[in-house]
């Protein structure tokens, strides 16, 4: 009786854990998961001209090397995105604007926690460097931008 | 009978997420509802939600007319074309727009486009036909992407 009760604990067990394996390893694939800091970011990466991989480097190494930072980033951030520009304007009504109102990332649209990052498939150490920080100056505009408002609404 | 109405019970609470998460915006304390149409193809409603969500937080006052002259957003592609958006007077409903913007679009670009065909709603709701003006509607949409854009 006690072994058949044991049995079933076990076999519950071992299924929640593959359970949690999986939606932890499909989580990951289509964002930046860390559940130990509570901590998820999506990531819409450019198919074509992108890399992913360099986006969540970039998270990791602000991670280890600047805490505060990456606390910043997981509270002020849902969502980066690569692009291969950032619309400032309409040139239809603005003459003038720099690149008739397209320019290259990175930029942040305000009244949302989404970054966009130019679009790079290079995968090397100076990529993640880049990414690293600039998704930290990024994130620090988003705070300024929504910090007030979190106050205002407590 | 139990299980029936625990049947019950999870096939509303499942179709009320679905239609909470995908084909409404509701903000209570703005007294602000609008109905998302379907989508079949470019499957946008959170796209365009962020961008109302956009105009609420970083040009409130474009929200405002939003919530009062618009009540139903058609996310399919229609006379604006893809990543655009328009406005007909030949609808039944004159508080309807349309809004074409894919899921990943620039979240900027969805703002003025909502902020673009509300600004036409207002015209066609307040002087009818006449008053339908491109200008002040471009003009209104660049108002939005240059108020929202942090580079």
């Amino acid at each position: 009786m006690e072994n058949s009760i044991f049995q079933k604990i076990s076999f519950f067990a071992v299924l929640g854990l593959i359970l949690i394996i999986i939606i932890y390893l499909s989580v990951n694939a289509a964002s930046y998961f860390d559940p130990l800091s509570w901590c998820h970011i999506k990531i819409h990466g450019d198919i074509a001209g992108g890399s992913e991989k360099t986006i969540k480097q970039a998270l990791r190494t602000i991670k280890k090397t600047n805490p505060g930072a990456y606390a910043e980033v997981c509270n002020y951030v849902d969502t980066i995105s690569e692009k291969r520009y950032c619309q400032t304007g309409d040139s239809r009504v603005e003459s003038g604007l720099e690149g008739g109102g397209w320019i290259d990332p990175p930029c942040y649209v305000k009244g949302s926690k989404t970054i966009y990052l130019l679009s790079d498939k290079e995968e090397s150490e100076a990529v993640v460097s880049k990414r690293a920080a600039q998704i930290v100056e990024f994130a620090r505009r988003s705070q300024t931008f929504w910090q007030p408002i979190d106050l205002f609404m407590k | 009978m139990a299980k029936r109405l625990i049947k019950i019970f999870l096939f509303l609470a499942i179709a009320g997420f679905v239609g909470y998460r995908y084909f409404y915006y509701v903000d209570r304390d703005s007294n602000c509802f609008i109905k998302i149409k379907p989508s079949y193809l470019e499957f946008s409603a959170s796209n365009i939600k962020e961008g109302i969500k956009i105009l609420k937080y970083a040009v409130p006052e474009e929200y405002e007319k939003l919530c009062i002259y618009v009540d139903t957003i058609n996310p399919n592609i229609s006379c604006g074309g893809f990543q655009g958006g328009c406005y007909s007077f030949y609808n039944d409903n004159v508080k309807e727009i349309d809004i074409s913007t894919a899921n990943h679009d620039f979240l900027s670009s969805t703002a003025s486009v909502i902020a673009h065909e509300t600004c036409h709603a207002i015209q066609f709701q307040t002087y009818g036909r006449e008053g339908i003006d491109e200008k002040e509607c471009y003009a209104v949409g660049n108002k939005v992407m240059t108020a929202v854009i942090d580079f």
